[in-house]
This record gives structure tokens, C-alpha cells and sequence, in this order.
């Protein structure tokens, strides 16, 4: 690595400065993914995305809800990604209705609470403590 | 900053691992990956796309380095250091 | 076929339509109008524009052609392709062939014609010439029915004369003589608009791909496999804007996606047959390039599609302006400014110190230090310039915010201008408190927390209290680290400070050091010695050769002294002794390796130096002291055996004497022997119990180092009995060296030898 660059790069607003006016994608805390132009931040990583949509992902579908600009506060980003232009096109997903997808996305959390319950009664019958409900671990 | 350009692992709090060569490191354990590639990529099926990336700190578990690049006895003593900073005064 | 070439075509002069109706008075019309139908209905195409045509007539008279052969080649097959910028004549070949029939006929009406396009191209006609079939084994003499044959009805002229005269004379016409010409032609018809030819547009008139044409039809399944190709065509027709947008990018990239092709084949065959065959070759390369171009279409697309989005992004770029970007970058600098690179990024300095000898910039932290000047500079010189100034930029940049930063009052809060809220400041060393853990319980055996603030006046010190349990020997391991970081951060920072202030802090450190070490705790307060049990943590042990650097002589003599007085209850020793089976936890042979590199080296050191004296009464107490025949059976044990046996023999040999030593007093040889005697007598009968099991994999060759040292001392009747003891462990090694791979047995050997050469022997000496 050039000793340049690695003297150049110790603070936050040092890496993402090359992410401005590019597009990304940001997950939140909450599992949210947004897709976006980077227009701005500050110190504290506080983001500010233009042209954003809400990507859903269920299997190998998606579905997009057009969302405009977002601020985003800096404590709810889990990771930000810039997308490759050419290889966002390749992907092999589908991209369906928006309705379609949100519905898929229904059954699976559904799906998911089910298997939970499941199992923490299967716990709780074996004598483990099943206050913990799997959250997103943030 | 010793690491830079090294590929490391960054094992986030929600399981998702990502491989990249680390870029830079920030005071908050801020992290910058390059020619990143997910762990387990087809259940992160939005990371496909997505070429770098900056991940926060504080969602981090853990960061996988290469163990011939860590100097742990230095490591002991940095901790030392760092143990008694706060209340130490400068030595008279 | 791309764009790009329509980029090229559409400015083409003789494309344009006013240049299409000039000159009519030098030719009669009858002669051409005459000339054209003919060919139009030979060839079942449709030119749709007879009258158009009048200015052309005289441009195909041509003259001072005697040199067209030189110049460009009898053998038009061997035309290459690199003047062929786009491959899009391919399409118009068959407009190439027609338009030879058509100067074939004009030639034998207008012989004189001096026609400045079209002079090069007698090679063709002469060709055609010689063709009996001429039109008709062009693809376009298929079409007889076609419904485009009368000229009157087709507005559109893709075979206008002149356009493959300038574009196609060059090019042997390839790969697709009919197919989107052809359908293009259809397309067109269809237009109402196309009716009156000298108000098209030039773009109109030259031979446009499909997908850029006017909206049409679908193209028709004649050619099946152009279908993808017009799919993608037509789907870029949508996106006219960015297309004219980057019309000059997309010539390039044409013209480079399209340089590496092969040269297309010719068409033109001396006889019939040939040129089926030739067909047949064709059509096979026409797949493949059909293929190319589906790729290099894909490609092309991909790369516009890319710089679509990017142009739809543009729009806002820059909205954060670079002000604003030094700003937070300022903002986060201003937070990380230390004082002291060394205590904030101990890590990094050191290791980069250490491993990174061409050390690299520090930049991460910024000392004043760290700027300019000394080592650094220096190194800094051998970097590539360009580096070097953007680091400069930076450094001088970086120092300008710190600076800045101190010369405002110290605060863990700052403020900033326009800024929303307080910037917490120096939050690397002043983290948000978020556990509040009370130290003052926890630490009830001493007061840990300031070690420097005199700790050990107000604390009761180890010492009086008498027993120290292993919980207090962690707590002075971890006191000697904090002593030898101080002590070493001291000597970095030795320039610094004044002489006399330094000496007296580092006094005052090594005392504190040396208190902790515990060595001169009284023997047999508790068991084992305070020291000891330093020396049997492992980071007790790594401390040690960091401990050593800052000692004295005294202070190592009373060190190696009470080390030797208690050496079996060394975990080393006293764990380190196999029993009858000779297993030894792998735990423990790394605690006995680790003892090996850190504490012996720099014993050994000072036992290399000491004279007689010394090591005869480290011997005399190692004797006394310890179980010699129980410590002889460790590792270690055998270790300082050696060496003190080595340093003595040494010794006595005159060799201290070049360190400056006076030699030894024979008094002093005296005791020395009798201390030998000593050692010889206890462990005679028990050599043998030194060795590790025999198949153990353990590497004896300590040992034979142990042997070798006893048997330079020994006299001829203790070599004897030495020899006697051990002779059955050489002789089952040798033999055991001569059925193991050569590598193995060679050290083998060079162990026994070890012990052999001392004696005067040597192992290939020895009988089997």
C-alpha cells in the first residue's frame, strides 16, 4: 500500500469522501437496505441519500419502493457500500412488484415467528430460559 | 494503520461476514474494506452489487487478521500502557 | 452498424442531398435515368429516386487510373481491415456489388467520365467483368418479386452510389451483404414520408441500422439471429439523449471494439464454384462475427448504460463542496490531536519501529515529532517525489489543524462554529463512560491504579507482608511492566531532557523495577522464593531479558545468585522432569522453551563474562543448594550446568584474559576442581538419567553439550567412568542414525560427536 494513501486515511470523513456522489448502498440497524446517491455527511457519519429507493429482498426476488431524499442519523448505519455499476445489472435476482414482494416478505417473517415460537417452546420444555427473542442482534 | 492494504475479515454483530482488504481505520473502529466478498454471499443477496464498503464501528463483533501481522507481546504492553493511562500522571 | 459509424456517415458531404441535385446539366438524363432502371430491375432493388440520380453521372467518368494497380494492390482479397473503422460497409456490400454493375454499364455509355470517387476502383469492374453471372450471384438477385423493384414507389436510396463509393471502394465487402440493409430497405418502404427523395436528410438516405432508423416494422425473420441484436438496437434507440450525448465517446469506442477483427473474406471469386465455396467459409465467419458483435454490443450497451446512470447522478454532484469536506475532515483531525504519539499509539509506533525498519511516515498520530527532521526525513527522501510532496501537503496541513487545536484552551468539549451541538473532544483517550466500575474495591492488596504515585510507601509493600500468594506475583509482574515501559520510554526520550534529570528518573525507575523483581525478599518466608514465582508465570519470564537491560552487575549477580539458590523450585525444573516414561506436558516443554529464549540468553551472557570466582560459587551454591542429581535430570538444570562448566574451562584455559580478566589465581583453579569433584561425584552413576527416553522425540543434543562440558574438565579417570556410563546411550544412538533418513542422522551423529570430540574420539571411530 502507498505509504500516501495510508497516511492520508485515519479519520471517517477521510473514507468517505470518495462515496460522495456515488451510489450506495446503506443498511440500517433495523435490516433495511437503501439505495442511493451519497450527497453529503458530517462527523458523526449522518448521511444524506438522494434518488432513494427501499430495496426488499425475499430469496432471490426483490422489490423497490421509491423513497426520494433520506437523512439518515449516523447510529442507525450498520454498513455502506458502493455499488458497482456494471455488476448491479448481473445480479441474479428477480425484481418483482413492490405488492408481490412486501407479501413474500410477510409470509417469511411470519414463517419465521413461527419456527421461533416453535422452538422456544421446545426450550421451554427442556427448562431453558426463552426471554430472548432473536432480533437483529444491534 | 498497520494493516492497511492486509485482507482482513469483519465479522459483524448480525452474523454478516465480510473479506476485503482493509482501506483505513478510523478512531471509532470505523472500517473501510475494498474488493470486498461476502462470507456466506447467497444469504446476503443485496451485497452482490457492492464493490467496497464502510462499516460503523459499533455494529463490529469482530475483525479477523492475519496472525503473523499482530505482535501480541507488543500488544500486552500497548494494553499496559493503555490500562494506566487515565489515572498515571506524567512521570516526574 | 453502430452509431458510430453513423456519426461518420452523417456528415458525409456526398450524402447530402444538395450535393445529390447538383451538377445535373453535365449528364444527360435520359443516359443515366436509362442506366439505373436497367440495373434496378436486374437487380430486383429499388432506388426509388431515378431523378436523384442525375448528378452522379458525371462522377463516374474517371481517368489517370494507370496507377490504381500499384496503389492498391491487384489482390483485393488481401485487403486488410484496418482501415476499416466500423465494419458497417459490411452491410452495404451488396450495394458495392450493385454499384459495380452500375459503373460497369456507365463505363461502356461514358466512357470519358472523369469521376474523382470513384477512380480507384477499376479492380472491381475488372472483376465483375469477368463474371459471367454478375448481379445474379448477388443475394439481391433472390428478391425478383420483391415489392420494393419499382424505383417510383421506394423513396429510399441505401444503394446510392455514391455512398459506397467513398465508404465501400476501401473495404472488400464482407459479412452482411444483405441482411441489414435489406431489411432496412423493407422497413423504409413503408414510410409514407419517403416519398420525395431530395428533401431526405442525409441520415435518412445512407443505410441506417435498423434500431436508429425511423420507427418501423419488426425486422423480419429472414436472418434470424440479427433478432437480438435489434432487440438491444432498439432498446438503445430509447435512450436517443444520452446517445447524442456521448456520440464522440461511442466513434471511440467503436473504433477500438472494432480494430481487433479479422480481415472478413472475400467475396469475390475468380469462378462460380469458388465463390460458393468461398460462401460457405462466409457464412461460418458471418455466425462468428455476428457473434463478436453481440458481444461487443452487450459490451457497448453495458458501458452506456453505465454512463447513463452516471450522467442521471451528475446532476447533483458537487452539491458537498470540497469546503465542506475539509470542514469535518477538520472537525475529526481536531480530535485526535495527542501530545504524545508514543502513549496513544504505543502500537503502532513501536511496531512499525520494529518490524517496518524503513520506518513509514507516522501520520497517524501527530506529534510534533513527527514532522521533519531526523530518521524520518531521511527516509522520506528516498520516496518517489510525487508521494513525498502529497505527504509534505498533508503533514504541513495536519500540523496547521493541531496547531489550531492547542492554541485554543484544553477542554474535552469544543464548540465549533455553525455546528450543531458540542464536538466531544479527544474521544480516543476520553472514551463515553458507560460502565462505572469502582477500582478502589478491587484493589485492597495494594493500590495498583497509581503505581507512580509513590504507591509502595503508602501501601505495605509485598515484603512485610510476609507470604505472597500468587494473585500478589501477578500483580508485581504486572508493576515490573509498568517499571520497564516507563524505563524504556525513558530511554527513547533520552535526548530530550536535561542529563542530570533523566539519570535521576531513571534511577528512581530501575529501584522501583528492582523492588518489585522481589529478588532480595528473604529466603524461606514463603516457599517458593517471591522471585521464583515470578520466574514461573510465563510473562514473569518474558520480562525478564527487558528487566536484565536495565541492571547492573550487582544487581545481576545477586539476580543469577538467587535464581541459582532456588533453581528446583522453578516450575521449569521441578515440573519439567519426566518420569519413568519420560512424558512431559506440552504445556510445560513450552514453558521450559519459552525460559530458554527469554531468562537464559542474558544469563548466559553475564556468565560469559564473569571471572572464576563467580562462577565458582554459582556453581558451589547450585550444588548446595538444590538436588543435583533431580535438578540434573531438567532441561534447564543441565543448561546452567553447562554453562557454568563451559565459562570455568574457559577460564582456566587463559581465555578471560582477553576480556581483559587477570588469570585466574591457583587458588582459585584449586576450588574450582573441588567444586568439579563435587558436581562429578554426586551425579556419577546417575549421567545416564540426564537423557530424555531414548524414542522420545525430544532433541538431546542439550545433554551431550552437558557430557562434552563435564568431559573437557574431567580426568582421564573420571572420562573413564563417564565414557563406561554413557557408552551404552552412544552406541544405541549411533545405531540409530544408521536406520534413519541421512538428515536426521547426521544431527544424530554431530550430538554424540558433541560429547566424543571432548574425549578425543569421534563417532565413525566407534566398532558396531
Amino acid at each position: 500500500m502507498d505509504n500516501y494513501l495510508q497516511g492520508q486515511i485515519f479519520t471517517t470523513s477521510a473514507s468517505l469522501v470518495d462515496s460522495v456522489d456515488r451510489k450506495l448502498l446503506v443498511v440500517l440497524r433495523d435490516g433495511r437496505k437503501l439505495i442511493g446517491v451519497l450527497r453529503s455527511f458530517d462527523q458523526f457519519a449522518n448521511l444524506v441519500l438522494q434518488d432513494t429507493i427501499e430495496r426488499i429482498y425475499v430469496g432471490d426476488a426483490y422489490g423497490d419502493i421509491p423513497r426520494g431524499i433520506f437523512i439518515i442519523r449516523g447510529e442507525n448505519v450498520v454498513l455502506l457500500g458502493e455499488i458497482d455499476l456494471d455488476k448491479e445489472d448481473e445480479v441474479p435476482l428477480r425484481q418483482r412488484p413492490v405488492e408481490e414482494i412486501l407479501s413474500a416478505q410477510r409470509e417469511e417473517m411470519e414463517a419465521r415467528q413461527k419456527r421461533e415460537k416453535l422452538r422456544n417452546k421446545l426450550l421451554h420444555d427442556q427448562g431453558f430460559s426463552v426471554d430472548f427473542t432473536e432480533t437483529d442482534l444491534y | 494503520m498497520t494493516l492497511i492494504g492486509q485482507q482482513v475479515t469483519v465479522e459483524l454483530k448480525n452474523d454478516l461476514a465480510i473479506t476485503g482488504i482493509l482501506v483505513s481505520v478510523d478512531q471509532f473502529l470505523n472500517i473501510k474494506l475494498d474488493d470486498i466478498h461476502v462470507v456466506e454471499e447467497q444469504k446476503y443477496p443485496h451485497m452482490m452489487a457492492v464493490k467496497n464498503c464502510f462499516i460503523r464501528g459499533s455494529v463490529v463483533r469482530y475483525v479477523k487478521l492475519p496472525a503473523s501481522a499482530v505482535d501480541t507481546a507488543l500488544l500486552q504492553d500497548a494494553a499496559r500502557r493503555e490500562a494506566q493511562q487515565p489515572t498515571v500522571p506524567a512521570p516526574r | 452498424m453502430s452509431d458510430s459509424y453513423f456519426g461518420f456517415d452523417t456528415t458525409m458531404p456526398p450524402l447530402n442531398s444538395d450535393q445529390l441535385t447538383a451538377g445535373t446539366a453535365e449528364i444527360t438524363e435520359d443516359e443515366l435515368s436509362k442506366n439505373f432502371e436497367e440495373f434496378a430491375l436486374e437487380s430486383g432493388q429499388d432506388f426509388g429516386c431515378d431523378q436523384g440520380f442525375d448528378p452522379l453521372a458525371d462522377q463516374l467518368v474517371e481517368t489517370g487510373d494507370d496507377y490504381n494497380e500499384e496503389t492498391f494492390g491487384n489482390d483485393i482479397t488481401n485487403i486488410g481491415d484496418d482501415f476499416d473503422f466500423t465494419q458497417s460497409n459490411a452491410k452495404i456490400a451488396d450495394t458495392i456489388q450493385k454499384e459495380e454493375k452500375l459503373y460497369v454499364d456507365r463505363r461502356k455509355s461514358a466512357p470519358s467520365d472523369n469521376n474523382e470517387l470513384l477512380r480507384q476502383r477499376p479492380l472491381f469492374s475488372n472483376l465483375w467483368d469477368d463474371q459471367s453471372g454478375g448481379i445474379s450471384v448477388n443475394g439481391n438477385g433472390s428478391y425478383p418479386n420483391d415489392p420494393t423493384n419499382d424505383p417510383k414507389t421506394s423513396p429510399l436510396m441505401p444503394e446510392s452510389p455514391i455512398s459506397p463509393s467513398i465508404w465501400g471502394s476501401y473495404h472488400p465487402p464482407s459479412t452482411r451483404k444483405e441482411s441489414l440493409p435489406r431489411h432496412h430497405h423493407e422497413t423504409n418502404l413503408h414510410h409514407p414520408s419517403y416519398e420525395n427523395p431530395p428533401t431526405y436528410p442525409p441520415s435518412q438516405i445512407s443505410p441506417l441500422p435498423p434500431g436508429f432508423g425511423p420507427p418501423g416494422p419488426p425486422p423480419t425473420a429472414r436472418v434470424p439471429t440479427l433478432e437480438e441484436i435489434e432487440k438491444q438496437l432498439q432498446r438503445q434507440a430509447g435512450q436517443s439523449l444520452t446517445k447524442r450525448m456521448l456520440s464522440l465517446a461511442e466513434v471511440e469506442a467503436a473504433l477500438l471494439g472494432l480494430n481487433g477483427r479479422p480481415p472478413p473474406l472475400p467475396i469475390y471469386g475468380q469462378t462460380e464454384g469458388a465463390y460458393r465455396e468461398q460462401e460457405a467459409a462466409f457464412l461460418e465467419q458471418e455466425a462468428a462475427i455476428r457473434e463478436q458483435e453481440v458481444m461487443y454490443y452487450e459490451r457497448e450497451r453495458k458501458r452506456r448504460e453505465k454512463q447513463r446512470k452516471l450522467a442521471d447522478m451528475a446532476k447533483y454532484n458537487g452539491l458537498m463542496t470540497q469546503n465542506d469536506k475539509d470542514y469535518i475532515n477538520r472537525i475529526q483531525i481536531s480530535q485526535l490531536v495527542t501530545d504524545d504519539p508514543y502513549s496513544d499509539d504505543f502500537y503502532y509506533q513501536i511496531y512499525t519501529a520494529i518490524r517496518n525498519r524503513p520506518a513509514q511516515p507516522q501520520m497517524g498520530t501527530f506529534s510534533p515529532h513527527a514532522s521533519g527532521g531526523g530518521a524520518m526525513g531521511h527516509e522520506r527522501r528516498h520516496r518517489n517525489r510525487g508521494s513525498e510532496s502529497g505527504m509534505l501537503k498533508v503533514q504541513q496541513q495536519v500540523l496547521r489543524i493541531v496547531n489550531d487545536v492547542r492554541r485554543k484552551p484544553k477542554s474535552t468539549q469544543l464548540s465549533l462554529e455553525g455546528a450543531l451541538g458540542k464536538i466531544a473532544l479527544n474521544s480516543v483517550r476520553n472514551p463515553r463512560q458507560l460502565l462505572q466500575v469502582s477500582t478502589k474495591h478491587t484493589d485492597t492488596h495494594q493500590n495498583h491504579a497509581s503505581p507512580s504515585g509513590g504507591s509502595h510507601q503508602k501501601v505495605p509493600s509485598i515484603s512485610s507482608h510476609g507470604v505472597v500468594d500468587h494473585r500478589k506475583v501477578l500483580r508485581s509482574i504486572e508493576n515490573i511492566y509498568w517499571a520497564v515501559l516507563r524505563l524504556e520510554e525513558l530511554k527513547r526520550n533520552q535526548e530530550r531532557e536535561a542529563k542530570d534529570k533523566w539519570q535521576e528518573k531513571y534511577t528512581e525507575l530501575v529501584n522501583k523495577m528492582w523492588e518489585e523483581l522481589l529478588v532480595t525478599e528473604p529466603i524461606g518466608v514463603s516457599f517458593p522464593h517471591p522471585f521464583i514465582s515470578i520466574l514461573s508465570v510465563s510473562k514473569g519470564k518474558k520480562v525478564i531479558p527487558r528487566v536484565l537491560r536495565h541492571c547492573n552487575k550487582d544487581q545481576f549477580t545477586t539476580l543469577i545468585t538467587m535464581l541459582v539458590a532456588n533453581f528446583e523450585a522453578l516450575d521449569v525444573c521441578k515440573t519439567a522432569i519426566g518420569g519413568s516414561n519420560g512424558n512431559i506436558k506440552q504445556s510445560i516443554l513450552d514453558e521450559v522453551e519459552l525460559f530458554m529464549n527469554t531468562v537464559v540468553p542474558p544469563l548466559l551472557q553475564f556468565v560469559a563474562e564473569a571471572p572464576l570466582k563467580i562462577v565458582n560459587g554459582l556453581l558451589t551454591l547450585f550444588i548446595e543448594r538444590n538436588n543435583i542429581i533431580w535438578v540434573a535430570k531438567s532441561k534447564v538444570g543441565l543448561a546452567f550446568l553447562t554453562m557454568f562448566l563451559s565459562r570455568a574451562e574457559i577460564l582456566k584455559q587463559g581465555g578471560g584474559y582477553m576480556q581483559g580478566l587477570p588469570l585466574p589465581e591457583e587458588r582459585e583453579i584449586m576450588q574450582w576442581q573441588e567444586t568439579y569433584n563435587r558436581l562429578f561425584n554426586q551425579l556419577q552413576t546417575y549421567f545416564l538419567l540426564s537423557f530424555p527416553p531414548f524414542m522420545s522425540n525430544i532433541d538431546d543434543m542439550y545433554v551431550w553439550q552437558f557430557l562434552a562440558a563435564m568431559a573437557v574438565g574431567a580426568s582421564m579417570e573420571q572420562q573413564h567412568i563417564l565414557v563406561t556410563e554413557v557408552r551404552e546411550r552412544v552406541l544405541e544412538t549411533v545405531v540409530q542414525a544408521s536406520r534413519i533418513p541421512q538428515d536426521k542422522a547426521t544431527h544424530k551423529i554431530t550430538n554424540v560427536n558433541l560429547f566424543l570430540h571432548a574425549l578425543g574420539l569421534d563417532a565413525s571411530q566407534l566398532k558396531i
